[in-house]
Parts: C-alpha cells; structure tokens; sequence
C-alpha cells in the first residue's frame, strides 16, 4: 500500500537507478505470467496443488513488484524517453522496442512496450488486484480438481492484460484485447461439463468478436488514414511548411515505415498535425480537407474518416466493456468461478475500452462527435444497467449489472474528455467491485454456492468479515462521502456538467443529469443487495442452516480490498495538491496530465472540448451527489426492511409490478437478439446449405449435366439395332445427304 | 499393246514388310499341313517373330527418301513405312494375345495366325498403296482376312453374326469406294493418285472443265464413305459395337487398332494428294464434321456401357474422332474463311498450318492408341469365360470386381490403359492428344479440339468407372480366374510400359516421327 | 553445396518416387516395414525441403535452384524447374505434412497398406513438382498426375459414399483443367512465332508481357494507344478474357472458390484422415499457387476487368462457407466448409492487387494448409475411435480427452485467427490489402471481415457441441486419451501455430520477392511508371539449340 500511495505521488524522490534498466525488463513483466500459465497448464496436473499455486502467484507478484519499479520510474520527472516516432522527448514514459513483429508492403508493426502514466494506474491494478485475486483463489478453488486448469487460465490472462495494457501499438494492443477475451472464454466456460455455462463462454467470445470485428476496421481505417496523409504530405509540400521541426516531419514520415503506422507515437504525430479546420493548419491539411489519394477514401474528408474509425471503436469497445448494444454477455459470464468475476469481469478486462479511448484521447478530442457518441451510449448504459439490477435476485447478476452500469460512468467521463476522472474510477472501481465481487464469493462459498439473495439474509452476524467489507465496498460505490467512489464518480460527473463539446453542447449538461440518475439508481440496487443479503434473518429456505465465515487468505483480501477502497479517496481529493500547471487540482488528474497532455492541448487550441472550470470546489454539485447517494440508499434501506415485508404477501401495485417483471426479465433484450438476428441467419444458413448448395449447384448443376449425358447416351443407343439393313440404310443415307449438299453447294 | 513392267530392284524395297509378313504366314500354313495337331506352340511365337522382322525392316526404310515404285502404283515414304511399323506392332501384340484364348476354346489352329499375317500384309500394303485400284485390293485382301477372323470361332452365334455384318457391310462400304473411284476416274481419266490430284486441280482451275466438279464431288463423297466405315467414323461406325463384340478379343484388338491405323493412313495418303487442288474448304467441313460427330456420338454411346468389351469399342469410335481432328487440321489452307466450332477461328488469322506436326500427331496417337488398346482387350480376353459369353456376360463391368486383389498386377496394368484411354497425364494417351490438339490449335481449329477436350472429360466417367470396379468394389466370389499365360502377359507387360514410356518420354519417338511429315503428294 | 544445388529441387520432387521404388518392393503383409519405410522417406524429404527453403535467398533473384533439361525438345517443352519464394514456402509446407500424414494414418489404414502409402508417395511428388515446374506442360502434367493417387486414396480407403466422392472429386477437377489446357496450346501459339516456340514459363510471360502492357494502355483509355495495338495485342484483346477465364475455371474449382465448390465438402468427408490433410494442406493450395503464378500474370488485363467479379465471389466464398458450416451436422463437413471459408481469404487477397493483400493471401495459404490440415489430422483421432463423424453424437469429450481437447482447442483458436497465431497475421493482411486496394469498393472488405465473427461462431459452436456440456453418451465415457505418436503427430502442428504467429519474419521475408513481383505483374497498366523489368521473368537462357518447335518439312519434291 505504501508503495502504492508513493508510486502514485508524482512527487517523490526520483527514482533511483537508470530507467533504462526497468524500460529494458518490460518484456519480463508479460513474460512471467506466461511463463506461469505454461507451467501451470503443462505441469500443472503433475506439480501438485501448492506448487501449482506458488508458481500462480509468485509470478503475479513478480510482474506486480517489476511493475511497482516500472511505475516509480516514471513517476520520477527524470524519465524521458526520445519518441520513437518524432525523435521528440516525452516525459515521463519508459519504451522497448523488441524488433518487427511482421510487415508488408508499407505497414510493419513491432514488438514495442511502453509505460508512461497512464499505464503505469492500470498497470498496478491488473497486477496488484491480480495478486490479490490470485491469492483468494487459492482457498476458493482448493476443493476443485481442475485447479491447475483454473490457473493456467488466470496466468494466461494476466499476462494477455498486461500486454493489452503495455503494448505501444494497436496491433500489440489488439493481441492482448482479443487474449483476454480468449482467457475470458475459457474461464467462463471453466466448469464445460455444464451446457449452460459453456454456452455462456461462447456467448461473450462471440459479442466480443462482433466488437473486434468493428475494431479491425477502425485500425485499417487509420492506417488508410495516415497513407493518405503521408501521401499527400509529399504532394502538397509537407517539408515547405514553415513550422520548425521539417527533420520532425521527415522523421515522422520515415518513422511509418519503421514503426508502422499503427504505433501509439506514430498516430500522435500524425494528431498533432492535423488540426480541425482553418488557420491554424501547419502541414497544409486539416480534418476538412478532402482525401485526393486514389483508393477507397477519395472524395471524404479526413474528419469524416477518423470519425467512422473512432465510433467502429467505439463498437469494439462496447463489446470489450459491455456497453449498449453488447452488453449481454457479461451478466451471463458470471457462469465462471467468481474470483474471474472480480478479475475479468469487473477489474480489469472490462475496462480494457475506457483504457484503449484514454490511450486514443488526444485522437477523440479531435472529433466531438464521436466524443458525444460515446458519452451518451455510456450514459445510456448506465442507467439502462442500472434499472435490470433492480429486480435481479442472483447476487452475481447484480454484481454484474452494476459493472456494465459503472463502466458505463467511464465512457461518460471519456465521452467528455475528463479523461482523469475515467482512469480514476477505473481504479476506484477495480477495488470495491472486486472487494463486492470477492465479498459474493466468500457469501457463496459459506453458504454452499447460494446465490438467490432471497435464500441468504442475515449474514451479519454469521460472516462478520464479509459482512464489514461487503458493507464498506458498498458504501463506496453508492459514493457516500469519505469513500473513494464518492470523488471518482463525482468528478466523472462534475466534469461533464461543465463540458462543452464543440457544435454539440447539449450533450455535457444531458449526461450529467442521467449520470446522477444512474447514480441515483445504483444506491437503490446496492443497498437492496446489501440488506437482502445481510440484514434481516436468514432465509427459512437457506441451502445450508448455517453459513461459516471464509477462511484467512480469502477474509485478508477481502479486507486489503476494503481498505483500498477507502484510502483511494486520496486520488480523488480536490485542490488536494499543486498540478503540473500551477493551480491545485486532484491528485489523480495531477498524476495523468503527462499523459493526457496532448489531448488537453488540443482541446483547448482547437476548442474541440471546453471545460469550464469554476473556482474552488464546487460545493452544490458535491452536496447534491451526497443527497442523490443517499436518498437512494436510504429508500432502498425502507423498501426491503420495512415497506415490503409490511405489505405481506400483497401483489405490488400495477405499474411497480410491471416494471418489475420486465426489469427481471432484462427488457426482454436477449429475446430480441434472438429473434431478430440469430434465428434467421441460422435458417437462412440452412436454406441457403439446401437450395442452393444441394440445389442448385449439386442437384442442377452437377447432377443435372450427368443426367443429361447420360440420357444422350441411352437414346442414342436406339440407333444400335443390331440389325445390319439399318447399319447399311444409315450409311447409305448419310452417303446421298452428303453429296447432296455438296452438289447443291456447287451448283448454285 | 500391253508391255510388261521393267521392274528394279529398288521396286522391291517398299514391299519387304509385306513380303515378310506373307512368308511368314506361308510358313504356318506349311506347317499345319506337316504337323501333327499335338504341339502348336511355336505358330504364335513365329507369328511375333514375323511381325518383329518385318517391323524392324519398316523401322528402318523409314529414313529413306520418298520414291515411287511399280510405275506409281505404290511408293516408299517414311509415312507409309511408319505405317506398316504400326501395324506390325498392332499384329504381333494381338497375335501374343491369341495362344491363351485359342487354347482356352480348343481352338488353335494355324490358320489363325496366318490369317493374322495375311492381313497384316494387306495392312501395311494399303498404307503406300499410291493408286486407286491397288489400294482397293490391298483393302480388300486384309478385309476378307479379317471377315474370316472376326467368324473365327464358328461354334458360338456370336462370331458367326458378327462375321457375318462385318462381311455384308464391309462389302458394301467396298462396293461403295470403288464407286467412287470409278467416279473419280471418270473426272480424272486416272487412277493413279499423283496425277488425279494434278487433274484435279485443273478441273478446279479451269472454267472449261466446271461440268466435271461434280463428278469429282461424288467420287470424294464416296470414298470417304468406304474409308469412313473402315476407321468407324460416325455416321458409319454403327457396325463396330456387334463386330467387335462378337469377335474373338485377339482379333477384335487387332482390328480395333492394325485395320484402323491402316484405313487412317490410307485416307490421309488419298486426301492429302487429291486434295491439295481443291478450292475453298469442303474437306476441311467434311472431316471437321465427321471428327465432331464422331467425338460426341462416341462418348456418348460408350457413357451408359456396362459391357466392358462394347464400351471399348465405343471408346474407339470416339478416338477416331481425336484423330479426325488431326486429319481435319491437315486440311487447314492459309487464309481458310471457314469459322464456327467446325471451322478456324480468327486465332488463326495468319497462320500457316503446320501439316508436318499434324502428321506426326496423328502417328504418335495411333501408336499410343495401339498399345493401349491392344493391352485393353488383353486384360479383357484373359478375364472372360466361354460359360458366360452365351450370356453376353463375359464383359460385365462386375467381372473386374475387386481384380485389384485378385490379380493385382493385371488390375495395375488395365487401370494404366484405362487412364491412358482417358488422357491423362502421364499416360501415352495424354501425350497423343496433347500433340493432336496442339496441332489442330496451331491450325485454329480451336472449336473443335474444346469439343475434343469436353468429350474426352466425359470419356473419362466411364473409363474411370472400370478403375472403380477393379479397385474400390470388392469381389464378388473368388471366381476362378484363367490360368496366366506367359505370351498374354508378355504382350500386358510390353503395353504397360510401353504406355507408361511413351507418356512420360514421349520424345524418344521423334528420330522417326520426325520422318512423319514426309508424305509423298507428287507435287 | 554448388556442385548439388541444380539437382536440389529435382532431389526433392523425385526422392518421394525413388522411396516408393524401395516401398514397393516390400513384402505386401509387412504393415509396420512399409509404415516405417515410408515415415522414413518423407521425414528424408521433409529434411529435403528444409534444406531447400535454407538454401533458397530472400534476397536473391526472383527464381532460384533452377534446372532445365530437354524433354520433348521438338515441341518446346523441356524439364524445367525451380522455385521463387511462394513455392518453396508452398514446398516446406507439403514436406512438413508429408511425415505427419503417415503418422496420422499409422493405425488408420488396416488394409491394403503397401498401396496405400505408395499413393502418399507419388502424390507427394505429384505436388511439389507442380509447385518446382517452371515449364507449363510440366506444370500440367504433375497437376493432372496428382489426381491419380487422391482418387485412390478417397474411393479405396474412403468411408461409405467413397465413390461418388471420388468420381467427383476426379471429373470436377479434369473437367477444369481440360479447358485450361486449351488455353495454354492457345497462348503456346499465340505467344511466339512458329519455329521459336517453347511451353517454357518465362517465354510464356516475357513473350505476352509488351502485348499487355499495349493493351493496358488501350483499356486505360488512352483511345490512341487502341488504334496503333500490336496483332496480338488486338488478339489479347478479344480473345485474351476466355483464356483467362479457362485458367481462371480450372484454378477456381481446385481453390474450391463458390459457386464451384461443391466437390470439396464430400470429398473431404469420405476421405481418410490422410486425404484430408493432404487435400486441405496442399492440394487447394494449387488453384491459389495457379492464380498467382499462371492466371492473373498471363492475362493481367482479362484479371483486372473481371478483378471485381472474383473478389465478389471470394467474400461469398467467406460468408457462404461460413453460413455453411453453420448448417452442418457433420463434422468434417464443416472443416471442409470452413476450407471454403478460408480459401476465400486467399483468393480476396490475390486480387486486392496490394502487397499487403498478396503476402497476407500467400500467409494464409501456409496457415490455412497447417491449421486445417491438423483440424482434419485431429478430428481423424476421433473418428479411428467412434467411427461417427455426427456432431450429436459426441458432447462432454473433453472430460474423457482433457490432452486431445486442449490441442484441438488451440488448432481451433488458429483456424479462428486469434492473434498471436498464424492466422491472425494472414486474415488481418488480407483485409488491410483489401481495404487498400484501389479498385475494390469498401463494403467488399467489411463483407469479409465478418468472416471474424462467422468463423468463430462456428468454430465454437462445434467445439461446444463436441467437447463440452455432460457426457451423454456411454460411448464417449470410454474414450482413451491421445496415445504418444497421436501427441507426436500433433505437437508439430501447435508448435508451427505458434512459431508462425509469433515469428512470422522468417517466412515472410521469403515470400516478399515474389510478392513483388506478382503484384507488379498483376498491375501492369495499372501503375504507371512502371518498367518492363520490373515484371519479366529473368531465367536460366533457352539453350540455343532445343528447345524449338519443329519446322514445317511438309512436302517432299518429285525427284
């Protein structure tokens, strides 16, 4: 923890030792969770349990202990790293590049790594909450025989993350984006032998590849986009250009063969040279220039371009991190064990879309629309979410629903370019819903793999521990005040209360208001999972009579959770400490400006985002956050401690009741997919696989030429009578046609 | 005032192959008549012997330089001794089939291989035969040695009929190319080919002769008809089906392959001299047609056969038709107007068609084409048993059932023919069509040689389908099979590799085809 | 080394057949001699070929290890071959096949053996000399000759409807190439002037290489460039599209590319294991190799004209292979349909016409031949066990399989094109080519990349339904799992899934050459400062003498 708080404070002693050093072991931090999965999968079965468990974790935490180095390094000022794209420092970020992965013809990618800051927050998420959860999981898979299986599995992913995480290009990136959807699949499916869960697997690896699907054609759709530009840099006179950096501009348009065009520094260069529109264009080119370069992105504007390619991202994210419209698997990929719930599915693989838009954010500033897209679609989501948790009894589900509806909060805060506040809840959140996620898990495995809330309660007093962090986490995410989830979420919304995005205004003051309803309604849901849980008695229909309190290594995560969960408030502070800039701002926005610092520039040259800062802290907005948070607790707090049960038996009022069953039943969504899409493709596959291919092509086609010949060869046989009058007849016939036409021919 | 020829020695030079082959037969005769009916053994490997001699003497007179013999009646032209090499080869192989099959119907006896021989004569007397009626009774002397062959077996019904139409139609078809070349005469006032083919062009030069065109019409019609029939063309193939059915296998692959090379050769030879002096392009429609009938209407018969035998004798109508397409590309003129699936296509524009490649493709196919064939109906006549032959079931596709197993190699050897029957690669047949259709391409006749292509993908159906039952249906009993026979072997052997050589080292032919080209047209 | 580099590739082709010699001399009833034998000879060969693609010089010349000898020399055809960078790739792949497919079948195949792995054999040889001949008619012959042993392998050792398949299998593909060879004896003709003509590759290229460029010009619309065009330019023009197209048919059934394909589902599901392997592996590997080395080089401007139709019949290919597998029953029925599937990705990026296209279609080739290959080597496993090949059938085979589940699992996410496999690098080449190509509309390359999502969907769901949920069935409770020569047979598979995906450079580097200069040639007219030496083919010289086409000795005189 002391690590932790120190590697966050940007302004600690530097770091001691050459960064060099850490930049050069990068590799290692990917390397030895694979290098665990590998083992665990392979020997695994021979190794025994504790071994197996050892090697799990002990390779976690090594990852964890390099990225602690990795991140004190560039939390020094002293880090510079020269671009590789523009031979221009950037601050604070360490980069290795480990040679070409493939290239061809004008596009190569390469096998390069970086931290800068941004990183280096998720970085100590995936790894620390890593270690921990893979700790945890060492009790709560003790009694399953596919142990080494799980674990394989866990490895694989962490380090599948960790390469999302680290990559310093989009195809690297996508590696690990596609591998952890991959290890998702897996650990989904974990228990195979039950039909359902395995299908669950399948579900979420197919909604993720509809979102990759949309994410290859975003990054082709860049790399068109900077061929174009680079083309037409030679025709209009890139280097004639007055601004000073022409050897810039020349590295840079070498650099797209060295490094590919996909590289993160790479599309950064080609931002900062592509302004919106108007005077300020340097390079001659700016988004409203038309694309002149042969191919298919003729005739459109550059704006149009990075727009479309931003929103098939934003797809792709909406598939990696359950967004409208593919959200549905995540509540079904709760069929994994529930320590994967905490990992993938709340912590860190579901984030992986808020991270890819912040690495992105100073290509979104550049394009409001795709900004608004996304925040209203999070915004959406959020309360969509927000509203099935309502009436979902299986603890899980709640869970689940709550972190479609918080991730939903990220892209709200990404939608309006808070990009701080994004990576911030990513973090807050990572701990308390893992903590709430964990706190299910040891529920469950007290209480003989119960997850109907209605079958739980009152657990208070039979699993203090649980009870305790589970409340804590609770607290925090419905954001009452002292807790990390209050600032996060609050500076999510608060920013986008005082953003405006450039020609779409509206958008900043719409998502707040559904944001503090969303809000609103996740301290209903939470509250009411926490009191049918917890409070009141236990349920006369419970699985065992009593439930037993989980044993040490499991309680200790839970209460490490808790813990950060509360000390992450510091990150959030307010005015806490003095920013890059002088002016005293949150220590977390603080920390990322390095990072963010492009995108803000752009912004504000371009006037693309305005954030209207008023001075101080804003008072009003925090107490109305408070009440909001409050008053849906508190009315859940009635409702199922005294409201319901007073009612007896008696059916709810109509409307309730309807909202009720429709909530309970999603809205009826996966119905609808099915309806709507799955079903007819498959029968059209099926026709098709009937008229056309057995039809048409086999039964006409083929078929039909054979019978054709054939029967040609049958009737001709007529003529073979056997008889030799007909033999001679024939021949004589053919003989008198035959002169006749030729005599005829010649006479005439 | 009738004065007998003066005759020198180079006279003789063109006839050694058919002198050789008559002697031969001379001495089986004699030899029926000192022997006793016990050990005929040595008839059939005197026969070889023979046909070997003569073959190597046609080898040789291959290289020398064309000359016209006995007053023009014959000459002595790589193309005619290529011709006489290609029936030597035919008889002999079908006379190595013979023994097994005569000893398996108590039926040897010295006439057989005689007859063979004397037919053979014939054969390889028709091919340098350069004047009408000499070429009338050298086609006369091999059919009525094949008449007696084809009814050799007497007993059975069926020899005796096929004997029989084979007799009555091939009369006709006689009686119909003397006709013709009566009619000829009557336009040419000669029999002698160089000077009809001069006289020709004159009548077709010449507006004061027009009244004989006619005439000289007719007389071509009708000779193609006689030679039609002999290289089964359709529409005058319909006899081949019984024929060869009915006749002995030996004989049926003598006939299917000597008879037909030999009626080839003379065809071409008449064509190629008469033709050179006729306008415009009748016998390039006239050959292009009955290659295009031929083709299709063969395939197509032999498509529904499940009667081994049957089907190969459809399968050799349809080959006529491939080398039809040869024949007809002898045929192109420069500047040939003539266009269409029959016809040139503007490929062609410019081209002059190379008659020397046509030839020589002509010559490789039939060789490919005999050894091929012969070997067929080896395997054919050492599977069928007389017990079923009443029943016309001796050639049932279900008698190769499974020979794979039973006699692997025999299997090996009749899957290698039928491949090669169906052109494919590396198989002789495939070569011969190869250079077939390269030459008919060469000449633009391109139409035709697609036609050629699509038929011979159809032909492939039901040459695959005698694969199928020999290798991938099992056996239907352990029938018992013939006792192997060294000669019939021999003969499976020498086609085999023969087939597989010539398909991949199609080149070692060419120091003689190469002399192919050398056609004497007395111009 | 020099003294044996003109024989290398002869060594490689004909090695198989020397081995057979010895194989066939081997007493019929000695199962494991002959098994081991012929293991033996392919490993040798496998060997071979590795030698060949370490001697072969990315940097080098186009083609390399070249020989030529006179085979038919008044025809113009001589024994000519040598390699360039996608048949030596093409070449390693059928080496690297060749041990695995006898191993695959060691216990599959009970009778008749020896002929058996004779035909594995000659069909070996039969392919890699289609992939060294330099000469057409070479080229055909072992092209042709390749159809002979497959036939066998699926009528003798096939399963129920095996003759049908067969018979198919066998007409489809002739039909085909009959046509093509029309063509080739047309541009034979066409190309040179009588007497100088040859069947050799480079005469064939360089000989129609000015006609295409003039016509290019023409069809560009330069309108006075038409009027001054060459004869055979003017006959390109008019005749140029069929020729092309009876390369194209010939070359689009062996892919299988829609609506042709239809052989290919049955085949692959009569044939044993090892015609499966063989036939995914290498075999359709020819129709794309034909593409890239004869059809679209020969006839550019025919390629580019039609270029729209066959991309638009590529994408059909994925989308419709992929609703296809979705419609199966049959397990290997839907490999094979994923096969079409796949094949489509090849075909898209061979006529996108970028080099990006054209080094992800030529990736995908080797992924394609090593992934499906080991789909169909595996699923072979479990056929020898349950001898049903319905999906229903199976369910829960994990649980009785974990090691063959695991394996399968990972060949699948291959086939699926999860990145750090091969496929990945492949599919996402053959989509960036074709998003780049100038001439193809956009929505041709997002069809095609819904074949991400469709071959999952399938994929998956098969794995589902044979691998996961309970064990119904007693049958699958019973199942041992993979013995050690399965597992040896398997690894190397996975391994060269992996190593490809993570270190594609190696093969890459060897493609690029010839991606190059395919893409030059497919694009003459198409750039336009482009020179005439960017495309030729630069091979051995003709010797002087051979070979020549006969010259006309047509009449004799009268003395």
């Amino acid at each position: 923890m002391l690590v932790l708080a120190l590697a966050f404070n940007p302004f600690v002693d530097p770091f001691p030792g050459a960064p060099e050093n850490i930049a050069a072991l990068l590799w290692a931090i990917i390397a030895l969770p694979l290098a665990g999965a590998f083992l665990c999968g392979v020997l695994g079965r021979f190794m025994g349990r504790a071994n197996t468990n050892f090697v799990a974790c002990a390779t976690v935490a090594g990852s964890f202990l390099l990225s602690v180095c990795a991140v004190w390094a560039v939390g020094s000022q002293a880090t510079q790293y020269t671009s590789p794209a523009s031979g221009a420092p950037v601050r604070w970020a360490l980069w290795l590049d480990l040679g070409r992965w493939f290239a061809a013809g004008d596009f190569s990618v390469h096998y390069g790594l970086t931290v800068d800051r941004l990183t280096a927050a998720i970085l100590l998420v995936v790894t620390g909450i890593g270690f921990l959860i893979h700790l945890y999981s060492t009790e709560y898979m003790e009694h399953d025989e596919g142990y080494w299986r799980y674990f394989a599995y866990l490895n694989l992913f962490v380090a599948m993350m960790l390469t999302l995480v680290l990559a310093d290009n989009l195809v690297l990136l996508f590696v690990g984006w596609e591998g952890v959807g991959l290890c998702s699949y897996l650990l989904i499916g974990f228990w195979y032998q039950d039909t359902e869960k395995a299908w669950a697997g399948r579900k979420a690896f197919i909604a993720n590849r509809i979102g990759d699907f949309a994410f290859i054609i975003g990054m082709i759709l860049l790399v068109l986009l900077l061929g174009a530009t680079e083309k037409m840099g030679r025709e209009t006179a890139l280097g004639r250009t007055n601004f000073t950096d022409i050897g810039r501009a020349r590295a840079w348009l070498t650099s797209l063969h060295d490094q590919g065009p996909l590289n993160v520094e790479v599309l950064r260069e080609w931002a900062t040279r592509i302004p919106p529109e108007g005077p300020r264009t340097r390079s001659g080119m700016n988004l409203s220039t038309t694309i002149s370069t042969e191919g298919p992105l003729q005739g459109k504007t550059f704006g149009h371009v990075l727009t479309a390619a931003l929103l098939l991202m934003l797809l792709g994210a909406a598939g990696k991190s359950a967004q409208i419209p593919l959200y549905v698997w995540l509540p079904d990929a709760m069929a994994g064990p529930t320590p994967v719930s905490a990992l993938i599915h709340a912590a860190t693989m579901v984030t992986a879309g808020v991270y890819l838009f912040c690495r992105l954010s100073f290509l979104l500033v550049l394009s409001p629309t795709a900004m608004a897209w996304v925040a209203m679609i999070g915004a959406l989501t959020a309360v969509w979410a927000a509203l099935i948790a309502f009436a979902q009894d299986d603890i899980k589900k709640v869970l689940a629903y709550s972190t479609v509806s918080q991730l939903g909060f990220m892209f709200i805060a990404v939608g309006t370019g808070v990009f701080w506040a994004a990576a911030l809840h990513l973090v807050t959140h990572a701990c308390f819903k893992a903590c709430l996620f964990l706190g299910a898990g040891s529920v469950m495995h007290g209480n003989g793999d119960e997850t109907d809330v209605y079958k739980l309660g009152g657990l208070r007093k039979e699993m203090p521990w649980t009870w305790a962090t589970f409340g804590i986490a609770t607290l925090a995410i419905t954001g009452i005040v002292p807790l990390s989830g209050f600032f996060s979420k609050d500076a999510i919304l608060h920013g986008a209360h005082g953003t405006e995005l450039h020609g779409i205004p509206w958008v900043g003051h719409t998502v707040y208001w559904i944001g503090l309803f969303g809000a609103l309604c996740t301290a209903f849901y939470m509250t009411r999972l926490y009191v049918l849980t917890f409070e009141g008695k236990r349920a006369a229909d419970a699985r065992v009579p009593h439930a037993h309190e989980s044993g040490f290594r499991m309680v200790f995560v839970l209460v490490f959770l808790a813990f950060l969960s509360v000390v992450g408030v510091i990150w959030g502070l307010p005015d806490a400490f003095p920013g890059p800039a002088g002016e005293k701002v949150a220590l977390m926005e603080g920390y990322l400006a390095p990072a963010m610092i492009l995108a803000d520039r752009e912004a504000s040259l371009y006037e693309t985002v305005k954030h209207l800062h008023d001075a101080g802290i804003p008072w009003g907005a925090y107490i109305l956050a408070w009440a909001v948070a409050v008053v849906g607790g508190a009315a859940a707090w009635l409702v199922y401690r005294s409201w319901l049960p007073s009612r007896g038996g008696k059916p709810l009022p109509a409307p309730i009741a309807l909202f009720w069953r429709w909530a309970r039943h999603k809205f009826y969504v996966d119905e609808v997919y099915d309806l709507l899409i799955i079903r007819p493709f498959t029968l059209l596959s099926k026709g098709l696989y009937k008229v056309v291919d057995g039809g048409i092509i086999d039964g006409v086609g083929v078929g039909g030429t054979a019978l054709v010949l054939k029967r040609a060869g049958a009737w001709l046989r007529y003529t073979q009578t056997g008889n030799a009058q007909n033999y001679a007849t024939v021949m004589a016939v053919a003989l008198l046609v035959s002169i006749g036409v030729v005599l005829t021919w010649v006479l005439l | 005032m009738l004065s007998l020829p003066t005759l020198t020695a180079t006279d003789f030079l063109p006839l050694w192959p058919a002198l050789i082959l008559s002697a031969g037969a001379c001495l089986v005769l004699l030899s029926e008549v000192f022997l006793s009916s016990a050990s005929r053994t040595f008839q059939a490997p005197l026969t070889v012997a023979t046909t070997a001699l003569a073959g190597v003497v046609a080898a040789a007179s291959a290289f020398s330089t064309p000359v016209e013999v006995f007053k023009g009646f014959a000459v002595l032209d790589p193309f005619g001794s290529l011709v006489s090499l290609l029936v030597c080869i035919g008889v002999g192989l079908s006379a190595l089939l013979a023994p097994a099959f005569l000893r398996g119907r108590q039926a040897e006896r010295g006439e057989f291989y005689a007859l063979l021989l004397f037919a053979g004569a014939g054969m390889s007397l028709l091919g340098l035969s350069n004047e009408l009626i000499f070429l009338f009774i050298n086609l006369e002397i091999l059919s009525v040695a094949t008449y007696a062959l084809a009814a050799y077996l007497r007993r059975g019904p069926r020899p005796a009929e096929a004997g029989f139409k084979y007799f009555i139609l091939g009369a006709f078809s006689s009686a119909i190319l003397l006709y013709g070349t009566s009619l000829l005469f009557g336009a040419t006032r000669s029999t002698l080919l160089p000077a009809m083919g001069s006289e020709l062009a004159r009548v077709f030069s010449d507006p004061l002769l027009a009244d004989r065109r006619p005439l000289a019409y007719c007389g071509l019609a009708l000779i193609g008809t006689g030679f039609g029939f002999k290289i089964a063309a359709v529409p005058f193939h319909m006899w081949t089906p019984d024929v060869y059915e009915g006749a002995p296998t030996p004989v049926t692959a003598m006939m299917s392959v000597a008879v037909k090379s030999a009626a080839f050769a003379a065809m071409v030879r008449v064509f190629l001299v008469l033709g050179y002096g006729i306008p415009g392009d009748a016998l390039l429609s006239g050959f292009s047609l009955l290659a295009f009938l031929t083709m299709i209407v063969g395939n197509l018969l032999a498509l529904p056969q499940r009667n081994v035998k049957r089907m190969l004798a459809y399968s050799s109508i349809s080959h006529a038709g491939y080398v039809l397409v040869g024949v007809a590309a002898l045929f192109v003129r420069t500047g040939t107007t003539k266009t269409g699936v029959l016809g040139v296509t503007a490929l062609a524009a410019g081209a002059t068609p190379d008659t020397a490649a046509a030839l020589r493709g002509i010559l490789f196919y039939l060789l490919a084409y005999t050894v091929t064939t012969v070997g067929a109906f080896g395997v054919l006549g050492a599977l069928e048993r007389r017990e079923d032959e009443v029943r016309g079931f001796a050639w049932d596709l279900d008698r190769l059932a499974g020979l794979a197993q039973r006699k692997p190699a025999w299997a090996f050897a009749m899957a290698v023919f039928m491949l090669s029957l169906g052109g494919i690669p590396p198989m002789a047949g495939f070569m011969g069509k190869l250079f077939i259709f390269r030459a008919a391409v060469d000449a633009g006749l391109v139409g035709l040689v697609i036609v050629g292509v699509l038929t011979s993908a159809v032909g492939a159906y039901y040459y695959l389908r005698v694969v199928v039952y020999m290798y991938m249906r099992p056996a239907p009993e352990a029938g018992a099979l013939p006792e192997r026979s060294f000669s019939t072997e021999l003969a499976l052997a020498i086609s085999t590799v023969a087939v597989v050589v010539l398909g991949l080292l199609p080149g070692i032919t060419s120091t003689w085809l190469s002399r192919g080209g050398a056609v004497f047209l007395g111009r | 080394m020099s003294a044996v580099t003109p024989w290398l590739v002869s060594l490689v082709v004909f090695q198989p057949i020397l081995a057979a010699v010895l194989v066939a001399l081997l007493p019929q009833n000695e199962r494991r001699l002959v098994r081991a034998w012929t293991f033996l000879a392919m490993l040798v060969n496998f060997g071979l070929t590795v030698l060949l693609y370490v001697v072969f010089d990315p940097k080098g010349p186009e083609f390399q290890l070249e020989q030529r000898l006179p085979w038919i020399p008044d025809f113009g055809i001589s024994y000519h071959v040598g390699v360039d960078g996608l048949a030596v790739s093409l070449m390693l792949l059928t080496g690297f096949l060749g041990p695995l497919v006898v191993l695959a079948s060691w216990s599959f195949i009970e009778n008749r053996v020896k002929s058996f792995h004779l035909a594995l054999l000659l069909i070996q040889t039969a392919m890699l000399g289609a992939l060294a001949s330099l000469d057409v008619i070479l080229f055909y012959v072992f092209f042709e000759a390749m159809l002979i042993p497959m036939y066998l392998i699926i009528g003798m050792w096939g399963s129920k409807d095996r003759i049908a398949a067969a018979m198919k299998f066998f007409l489809y593909t002739l039909g085909g190439s009959l046509v093509m060879l029309v063509a080739i004896l047309a541009v034979y003709f066409l190309a040179q002037p009588a007497g100088a003509r040859s069947f050799d590759y480079a005469v064939f290229y360089n000989s129609l290489a000015p006609a295409n460029r003039e016509l290019a010009a023409c069809v560009a619309g330069k309108a006075a460039s038409c009027a001054s065009l060459s004869p055979l330019a003017m006959l390109l023009k008019s005749y140029g599209p069929w020729m092309f197209l009876a390369f194209a048919v010939a070359f689009a059934i062996k892919v299988p590319m829609f609506p042709v394909h239809t052989w290919l589902p049955d085949a692959h599901t009569e044939a044993p294991v090892a015609g499966s392997i063989i036939l995914a592996g290498v075999m359709l590997k020819m129709g794309t190799f034909g593409f890239w080395r004869y059809a679209i080089p020969l006839f550019p401007v025919a390629a580019q004209q039609m270029r729209l139709a066959f991309a638009v019949l590529a994408v059909v290919g994925i989308v419709y292979g992929a609703m296809m597998c979705l419609a199966q029953t049959d397990v290997k029925r839907l490999i094979a349909y994923s096969s079409v599937s796949h094949l489509g990705f090849c075909m898209l990026g061979i006529f996108a016409l970028t080099a990006e296209g054209a080094t992800g279609s030529a990736y995908q080739m080797l992924n394609h031949g090593v992934s499906t290959g080991a789909l169909f080597c595996l699923f072979g496993y479990l056929y020898e066990r349950r001898h049903t090949r319905n999906i229903i059938d199976f369910g829960g085979v994990a649980r009785s399989m974990p090691v063959f589940a695991a394996l399968f699992l990972i060949i699948t996410f291959s086939s699926i094109a999860v990145p750090g496999t091969n496929g990945f690098i492949g599919e996402f080449l053959v989509l960036l080519g074709t998003f780049k190509s100038t001439h193809l509309p956009m929505w041709v390359g997002v069809l095609a990349a819904t074949g991400v999502i469709l071959g999952a969907s399938y994929m998956l769901w098969m794995v589902q339904r044979v691998f996961f949920g309970p064990l119904v069935q007693v049958e699958n409770e019973r199942l041992h799992d993979v013995n050690g020569r399965e597992l040896a047979t398997a690894l190397p598979f996975v391994v060269m899934v992996l190593v490809m995906g993570v270190l594609p450079g190696y093969f890459l580097d060897r493609l690029q050459t010839s991606t190059q200069k395919y893409v030059a040639r497919a694009q003459v007219g198409l750039d336009v400062q482009q020179r005439d030496e960017d495309t030729r083919v630069t091979v051995l010289e003709l010797p002087s003498s051979a070979p020549v086409a006969t010259v006309p000795t047509g009449a004799s005189a009268r003395r």
